[in-house]
């Protein structure tokens, strides 16, 4: 099971760099006018075509930049000449900050919550937990910003309202900076991890066996937290892996908000600019993060539900 | 309609007797009502706003710019001095007509997939899912940003961007709802009896398959219209001056700190729109599958 | 189902009792850094005394440089960081006078020469003197470069000693001393030819380039051997790019920036009043144009562009795409430059009637029109969205299309526009601004037009030297313009640098050069 999961990583990772290698061949213009601007002469074209491998068949072009990618290389970028490589390590680590405290954010926020409510099923606590969940699911990540920014940054100057401060000018004021964006991101999959663990508890808690070690006298502490968590972790596990793609894609909405100079915001400034290999080389990253965090969660699943190693099931 | 009766009796008693499952559906059906009410308002201030005065959305200099709500501009005035109520009863329009086209999109060419994929053979079942698990590879919002990239930006781009990336969650709904109802015993009645099995399932398969799909369809409109938003949001959405919720919310930034009213009204337009398409979709899952307490994007 | 649980409180209490304490900690340490960065010196320049020497600035711009090489001048935004490393041969100040920089002195011997003499003992940041021979080169290599229009009158440089040389002219310039002050930064031969000019910038200006994260910083580092001795005040200064207005803002609001190079114009009245933040003067010397496609469309007609120009509402963009922070503008220059003119043959515009009544003579109607826009400037689209507003009014519909700068010029060249936003940010000298977008061969004339009476208008102001029989012909000039309207001016913005409390010297130029070299702390950091 864990092989064949495995096996079926790399088609899928094939398959999406040949729809992002793609992009640069559909867009219509030409790369070779567009570096020239308005120094573009039919010669000059032509000779930066060929520079640029533009002439080589379409399938050695896809070689030969999946191989640079391999290797580490995304190439130059078209607008500025700067390696993409340089950008990409510069941008990068912002982007995993951001996304990483969205989810931890998210992790210790929604779990605890969903496993009170599916315990107090039914009262005022359970309803209102369900309400918030509910409300953090239906707001758009930066509408819940752009709200946040008017209540927290402006009118309680709590945080900046926007801008990145790196950690070497100081651990606080990084987090600061980062706490209204990675609150405001990790909303959506809050409000499902919460929903999530309160229904996967409520199936375990629900169950014969939870019954019967409450009846022969086991603590309802010990079940809580040893048996029931333990078995709902799986659905809750499974539901991550979907939910970090929203993540992934609401950096780009969020870094944009907030002025965070990360894989986001190159990705619209990319667009924007109409500069297809930096556009490339970002979403394929972000592609492979994700195919990533899927193959790991797949992974924990059949690690944690020992009935699915034996059998296949899909 | 065996499976929308819901719980077995067994599954009654685990959740303590009928008294709870009345009380989870009355909920879901206040769930369906409140979020219908906010989408069918929406829709109507869509339509009716409009005919009032069809060019309020558009029309510079209308008004003093950056009014707050009050008469006559019920929601205030933007920048521009355009009234803002005409603006958001134009965004909703451009919301609910793209978020529309990408779940009829999807449904069409998800359902003819799904259905494809379960009466196929095997390895044809498993090309059309590998496939699907190529496109899921991508979030969605940059799958989004990819068809933009190629195709230019747009209300009918946005519409195939959107309705691609949720094209893979119909067919394996469809798919599952069509093998679904493959197991049931009427289906294997009928192949003995010599009818093919694919004609079978095609006649049995509504019943199986409207509640779920249904229910990914409210998903998917709440869904459809974050994306739009954020697309436009960061500019690649429909191109001004066409009013969108999401560029609203982006040019409202540089005035948020003097004019706070001009990101409130988008914002709190756009929460209400998609509260009420998330409602409807999980009173919806409530209703038909109370065992399953929860919907997840 | 009853409640057959105790209360798992413990858990759920610790993590509510940890985030309130973050919660605490955090507001905590924002008010202790309001209070800090909120500084006793008041905002006015004069009290804050005397220039000092030392402390470091930084300075958040809108664009990246992207060239260092002078003689192309790839975008405002290179030109911005370069012109403090490289130094002009003569400089403007705010009165529009021209003053000596690397030219000591300079004569105009007739027509089409003009002498100068050079500073003595001035030197580039490789070591190396200025000499005339470095003017000629860098003279010489612009004409062939992005800049080159602006030189092409420049016939050749003809060196007489280290210091003296002479420019020989292929027709009488008026806009000389003004093209020099402008655009003309000095190179040195050796390193020009040693290393990539792009890349690695050697000039006689107040500052080396220490280091350039593409897209991100520019390092400028005082040069201890500038030729005036006094300068530059600081010691290091910081370019930051920082695309976003309101970040921009943000950031001098909270003391990470020292000088931003524009704010959100809604907030500028607040602003000005604020007694937290500095601001330097303020000029309206950047137009604000629109360029019709003359070539194809609709505005190939005449009736037509005047017809565009009784639809436009020059006082609704000042106030809604600008929210006041600009004037508006019937020609290339706003008041405070001494050639302003005045003439508006469109007085009383909009008209809508007369706009009516000329689309129809044109035969055009009911037109279906492509507004160019580049994403780069945000006034651009909320012009662009005026404009549009005040075709409908005439019954005519137009689709705004938004691109990135790097097609948009691309677009430009190749005609696929009907209209398009732009700026123009050559214009202390209106010649230099009707000559390259209006003269008939010239590089930058997007619009296409050609006209004999145009070109000859532009003859007789720019290519004489006797600066009253200039200004007396100007009007006419404008007038020519406006009637036959290739391009036409909505507004000139105005330019004004906010700074912090205690940064001073920042200074806004009718050459929009940003001279860091007048910047000091006031409190050495």
């Amino acid at each position: 099971m864990v092989l064949r999961r495995l096996a079926l990583t790399v088609p899928i990772l094939l398959g999406t760099s040949v729809i992002v290698f793609l992009i640069l061949r559909l867009v219509p213009g030409d790369p070779a006018a567009s570096i020239l601007g308005s120094n573009a002469t039919e010669q000059s074209i032509v000779k930066v075509r060929a520079a640029l491998g533009l002439d080589l068949p379409l399938w050695e072009q896809f070689g030969a930049w999946l191989g640079g990618v391999a290797r580490g290389d995304f190439g130059r970028d078209y607008i500025t000449n700067q390696e993409i490589t340089e950008q990409l390590e510069l941008r990068l680590p912002i982007t995993v900050a951001l996304a990483g405290v969205a989810f931890l954010l998210a992790l210790i926020a929604a779990i605890p919550l969903g496993v009170v409510a599916a315990v107090r099923e039914g009262g005022w606590v359970d309803r209102s937990v369900r309400a918030v969940a509910v409300l953090f699911i239906a707001v758009p990540d930066f509408v819940f910003g752009l709200l946040g920014i008017l209540l927290f940054a402006v009118g309680l100057s709590l945080v900046p309202s926007s801008g990145y401060t790196p950690i070497e000018e100081g651990y606080l004021e990084h987090l600061r900076s980062l706490a209204l964006p990675a609150a405001a991101l990790s909303l959506g999959l809050g409000g499902v991890l919460t929903r999530v663990t309160r229904s996967a508890m409520l199936d375990v808690l629900g169950s014969d066996y939870v019954r019967f070690a409450k009846a022969s006298g086991f603590s309802s502490s010990s079940i809580v937290f040893r048996y029931a968590l333990r078995n709902a972790s799986v659905p809750i596990i499974t539901v991550i892996g979907l939910q970090v793609g929203y993540i992934l894609g609401g950096t780009v909405v969020i870094e944009q908000l907030f002025g965070l100079p990360g894989l986001g915001q190159l990705i619209v400034e990319a667009m924007l600019a109409r500069n297809y290999p930096v556009l490339q080389a970002c979403i394929l990253v972000f592609v492979a993060a994700f195919i990533l965090v899927n193959l790991i969660t797949d992974l924990l699943y059949t690690v944690l539900n020992p009935r699915l190693r034996r059998t296949s099931t899909s | 309609m065996t499976a929308q009766d819901g719980a077995s009796p067994d599954q009654t008693l685990k959740t303590g007797g009928s008294r709870l499952r009345n009380r989870a559906t009355l909920s879901s059906r206040i769930e369906i009502v409140a979020g219908g009410f906010l989408v069918a308002g929406a829709v109507i201030v869509a339509i009716v706003v409009p005919m009032i005065d069809p060019a309020a959305s558009t029309a510079v200099g209308a008004a003093p710019a950056l009014l707050s709500p009050g008469f006559p501009n019920l929601l205030g005035t933007d920048q521009l001095g355009r009234d803002q109520l005409a603006r958001v009863a134009a965004g909703y329009g451009i919301s609910l007509t793209i978020a529309s086209g990408a779940v009829l999109i999807s449904l069409v060419i998800g359902g003819l997939l799904g259905l494809l994929a379960a009466t196929s053979k095997s390895f044809i079942d498993g090309l059309i899912m590998r496939t699907l698990d190529v496109v899921m590879a991508f979030p969605a919002l940059l799958f989004a940003i990819v068809v933009v990239a190629i195709f230019g930006s747009g209300s009918e781009v946005l519409m195939l961007a959107i309705g691609i990336v949720f094209v893979p969650v119909i067919t394996r709904v469809t798919r599952a709802a069509a093998l679904e109802t493959a197991r049931q015993s009427y289906v294997e009645a009928a192949t003995a009896r010599g009818a093919r099995r694919s004609r079978v399932i095609l006649r049995h398969i509504a019943p199986n398959s409207v509640g779920p799909v249904l229910v990914q369809a409210s998903i998917l409109f709440a869904v459809g219209i974050m994306l739009e938003a954020s697309l436009s949001f960061v500019g690649l959405g429909v191109p001004p001056p066409t009013p969108s919720l999401g560029l609203m919310l982006s040019t409202a930034r540089n005035f948020i700190v003097s004019d706070p009213w001009i990101a409130i009204v988008p914002a709190i337009a756009i929460l209400l729109l998609v509260l009420g398409f998330t409602l409807i979709g999980d009173g919806l899952q409530a209703w038909l599958d109370p065992k399953k307490r929860t919907t997840a994007r | 189902m009853p409640n057959i649980f105790k209360r798992p409180g413990s858990l759920k209490f610790l993590a509510l009792a940890s985030s309130a304490l973050v919660v605490a900690a955090l507001s905590g340490c924002s008010a202790a850094s309001t209070t800090e960065s909120t500084p006793n010196v008041s905002s006015d320049p004069v009290s804050l005394g005397e220039p000092v020497r030392g402390g470091s600035a930084t300075l958040a711009t809108q664009g990246s440089p992207v060239n260092m090489d002078p003689a192309d001048g790839q975008l405002y935004a290179s030109i911005l960081v370069y012109q403090n490393i490289f130094s002009t041969l003569i400089d403007v100040d705010k009165d529009y006078q021209f003053v000596s920089n690397l030219a000591e002195s300079w004569l105009q011997e007739d027509d089409l020469t003009w002498s100068f003499k050079l500073v003595e003992g001035v030197k580039f940041h490789n070591g190396e003197t200025l000499t005339a021979d470095d003017v000629a080169f860098s003279i010489d290599r612009m004409r062939t470069s992005g800049l080159g229009a602006f030189v092409s009158v420049f016939e050749s440089v003809e060196v007489i000693d280290d210091l003296n040389f002479k420019i020989r002219l292929s027709a009488p310039y008026g806009a000389m001393e003004a093209t020099l002050a402008s655009f003309v930064d000095i190179v040195n031969r050796k390193a020009v030819e040693t290393s990539d000019p792009k890349e690695n910038p050697i000039g006689t200006g107040p500052y080396k380039l220490t280091n350039w994260v593409k897209g991100s910083t520019v390092t400028l580092t005082r040069f201890d051997d500038y030729f005036k001795a006094d300068k530059p005040y600081l010691d290091e200064v910081v370019f930051e790019t920082v695309p976003d207005d309101s970040v921009r803002l943000a950031g001098l609001q909270t003391g990470k920036f020292d000088w931003i190079q524009t704010a959100p114009a809604q907030q500028i009245p607040e602003l000005l009043e604020s007694t937290e933040f500095g601001q330097s003067n303020s000029g309206a010397y950047l137009p604000y144009l629109v360029l019709l496609n003359t070539v194809s469309g609709p505005f190939t007609s005449i009736e037509a562009r005047q017809g565009l120009n009784w639809v436009i509402d020059r006082k609704q963009i000042v106030e809604l795409a600008f929210s006041g922070a600009a004037v508006e503008a019937s020609e290339a220059v706003s008041d405070v430059n001494p050639f302003f003119s005045g003439v508006n043959i469109y007085e009383g515009a909009p008209d809508l009637g007369k706009a009516q009544a000329l689309f129809e003579e044109a035969g055009v109607t009911d037109e279906s029109l492509t507004i160019l826009v580049d994403q780069a400037d945000s006034a651009y689209a909320l012009i662009a969205q005026i404009i549009q507003s005040g075709l409908e009014g005439v019954g005519m519909t137009s689709t705004i299309e938004t691109v990135a700068s790097s097609e948009y010029f691309g677009r430009l060249v190749s005609g696929d526009y009907d209209i398009a936003m732009t700026i123009f940010s050559a214009s202390l000298d209106p010649a230099m601004t009707y000559n390259l977008l209006g003269q008939s061969e010239s590089g930058f004339n997007f619009t296409g037009y050609k006209s004999a009476t145009l070109d000859a208008a532009i003859e007789t102001f720019a290519f004489s030297t006797d600066q009253d029989a200039r200004k007396a012909s100007y009007p006419a000039l404008v007038e020519a313009f406006q009637t036959e309207s290739p391009f036409l001016f909505v507004a000139n913005r105005q330019t004004q640098y906010f700074t912090s409390a205690t940064l001073g010297g920042a200074s806004s130029l009718p050459t929009l050069e940003v001279r860091v070299e007048d910047l000091w702390q006031a409190v050495a950091r």
